[in-house]
């Protein structure tokens, strides 16, 4: 799992990061699962654009880019509520997303917006998603925000590693639940 | 003529807001603005003017730099009410000015937000300015802490005035490069205390040397990224130290500065920070160690920040915490409590609080010490309730409830001390309902500070 960070601390990550660039595609060619957060989403892809219109190279692993507004006041910010599909099950997927970027050219995106902003303001599509990889604005945290996607991924890095269909032994998410309620009402 | 005019229909608004016994907050400040944002200019003022700006801490060393003055009969004007970014300002300008602009005191003192040092101080003189800290606050209203740093270090560029800055902040002691012509920068720094890390248990900033990127190295961490530091490679941090508090005993609540001991009614490791910068400042005035000794011994806020009160006769302590760094170091102080305790932890999601409330998880709840139950409220009662057990604290132990009326009843259901924190828009409200629950209220620290 990679997110984002602070900008000189991503900005050093970033540089570090590229060095890996074949490792990290064979990991996700043999099916490694990854989950990337806000800055992460966007350094998988072809670039970044700055505010000041600066280009920082991405991996360059997917095809969709992000360029950052002018006016660095503008921010995509707020409560968000995707759907989304996990193995054929329509789901929905709750968080809070504070990203500057506007992404473009997503093939394939991780989910629909029901309310909020996604990959570009008043945008209908949130994210990107391609079999082992999840990318996306969203965080609240998302794993604990959203326990059918982490048992999803939980699953699918146990069904990976084992080599069977595995079944999750059911956790208490009381808490979990009346937290979706509350934000979906 | 027009800045005579709006400072004419100011006061008369002033008594109107008098008569109907309001304070108006930032109302005269944010009229007047809109009016003309260059008014700053018109204010004629002959005394020193002192800011205070952090993360944590403005309200604190504000109001503590103000008493010391006042202690030492001094006229002080200050927003103690905490009204801190321009219009807050203004306000509290506009009611003490006469009509031609003219301030009247000894010595202004203003905590100031961080964002908007450079916007009030564009055309405010000002002489000394203290900053005590910078964390990740509200990353949806403030954006990144870096940001606004380098926005302080842009303005500071051209100040010349004093400049108090803690050297054990990495992201604050950067700004004393700001200026190289400046040689008017103070730091200060605390001896590392009873429970300082080697390695960084909470969340913080700065873990790179903002001049070379280099990985900065601490000696030991008080709390976040707060403690003994030094680039090994540009030597950043090894600055000559202008107050230095050693022998930090927080359970008598004492500290010293060269052979000087200071009482104070706190036994946090953040206050003995905030109380070290007012020290500075008050030197830098030449005010009396007796009476900074005196002031120190006797100050209290009573607002809710660090407040120690008897609610029935259960000890009960409650603090305001706003951000990571604030709950942090509110855990600390129960975590340095051997006795058994209950936690109450409000947390609201209004736009004064940020919606965003991830930086929950920023929150250190792995090492709660001798802590029985912890009931959660406010709007964001259930995303506490999953934060805390996320942590490992056992589920069963867990009491989540969005009616704020009944988490504090239940609260009180038991004998058991009590360690409430809250944070920004949850806190008054927190407070009255514990404060309406109790028969008997006493306040710990004997007398009721009423900050005039």
């Amino acid at each position: 799992m990679l997110v984002g960070g602070a900008d000189q601390e991503q900005g050093i990550l970033a540089q570090d990061l590229i060095q890996y660039k074949t490792s990290i595609q064979e990991a996700i060619a043999n099916g490694v699962f990854f989950l990337l957060i806000c800055g992460a989403y966007q350094l998988f892809g072809k670039y970044y654009k700055d505010v000041d219109g600066n280009l920082i190279s991405g991996l360059e692993i997917f095809d969709y880019y992000t360029e950052a507004i002018h006016d660095r006041k503008q921010r995509c910010i707020g409560n968000i509520v995707i759907e989304t599909k996990l193995n054929d099950k329509k789901t929905k997927v709750i968080g809070f997303e504070n990203h500057g970027g506007q992404t473009f050219n997503v093939s394939t995106p991780f989910g629909n917006v029901l309310l909020g902003n996604g990959n570009k303001f008043g945008d209908t599509q949130e994210g990107f998603f391609m079999n082992n990889v999840i990318a996306t604005y969203l965080h609240g945290p998302l794993l604990s925000k959203n326990p059918e996607l982490t048992d999803y991924i939980i699953k699918y890095c146990l069904d990976r590693k084992y080599n069977e269909d595995i079944i999750l032994e059911p956790l208490n998410d009381e808490f979990e639940n009346k937290c979706r309620e509350q934000l979906l009402n | 003529m027009k800045n005579f005019f709006i400072l004419f229909a100011m006061k008369v608004l002033y008594i109107g807001l008098k008569l109907a016994r309001k304070n108006g907050g930032n109302f005269l400040g944010k009229i007047a603005y809109d009016w003309n944002p260059d008014i700053f200019q018109y204010f004629k003022i002959n005394c020193p003017v002192i800011a205070v700006t952090a993360t944590n801490g403005k309200t604190m060393t504000n109001n503590a730099i103000g008493h010391v003055f006042k202690t030492a009969n001094k006229k002080v004007i200050s927003n103690i009410e905490g009204n801190n970014m321009e219009t807050g300002i203004l306000s509290t300008l506009l009611k003490h000015c006469t009509l031609n602009g003219k301030i009247k005191a000894d010595y202004l003192v203003f905590e100031v937000d961080e964002g908007y040092v450079p916007v009030i101080f564009k055309d405010l003189r000002l002489d000394t300015l203290v900053i005590l800290d910078f964390f990740r606050d509200q990353l949806d209203r403030n954006g990144e802490v870096e940001s606004l740093i380098l926005k302080i270090n842009d303005f500071l560029k051209n100040y010349t005035g004093n400049l108090i800055l803690n050297n054990d902040d990495p992201n604050v002691a950067r700004l004393g490069q700001a200026n190289p012509e400046n040689h008017n920068v103070y730091y200060f720094s605390v001896e590392k205390y009873a429970y300082a890390t080697d390695n960084m248990t909470e969340a913080g900033e700065g873990k790179f040397c903002p001049f070379c990127n280099t990985r900065i190295e601490y000696e030991y961490y008080q709390y976040s990224h707060i403690g003994k530091f030094k680039c090994p490679n540009c030597n950043y941090g090894n600055n000559e130290i202008y107050q230095l508090a050693t022998n930090i005993d927080l359970k008598n609540r004492t500290f010293s500065i060269d052979t000087i001991t200071y009482q104070t009614k706190f036994n946090s490791i953040y206050n003995i920070y905030n109380f070290v910068a007012v020290i500075a400042c008050a030197r830098l005035y030449q005010i009396d160690t007796e009476i900074i000794q005196k002031t120190l011994s006797t100050f209290l806020l009573n607002n809710g920040r660090l407040e120690e009160l008897k609610i029935n006769n259960i000890p009960t302590i409650i603090n305001l915490a706003k951000n990571p760094t604030g709950s942090n170091v509110s855990l600390r102080i129960l975590n340095e409590d051997e006795a058994e305790k209950e936690l109450l932890f409000v947390l609201n999601d209004n736009l004064a609080d940020g919606h965003d409330v991830s930086w929950i998880w920023d929150i250190n709840f792995d090492t709660l010490n001798q802590v029985s139950r912890i009931i959660t409220s406010g709007t964001r009662a259930y995303d506490m309730a999953i934060r805390i057990k996320t942590a490992g604290y056992p589920i069963d132990k867990i009491e989540p409830y969005l009616n704020l009326h009944e988490a504090v009843e239940n609260l009180y259901q038991t004998n058991t001390k009590k360690y409430v924190i809250a944070n920004y828009t949850s806190l008054q409200p927190t407070r009255n309902e514990i404060l309406k629950l109790s028969k008997e209220t006493e306040i710990l620290g004997n007398q009721i500070k009423k900050d005039d």
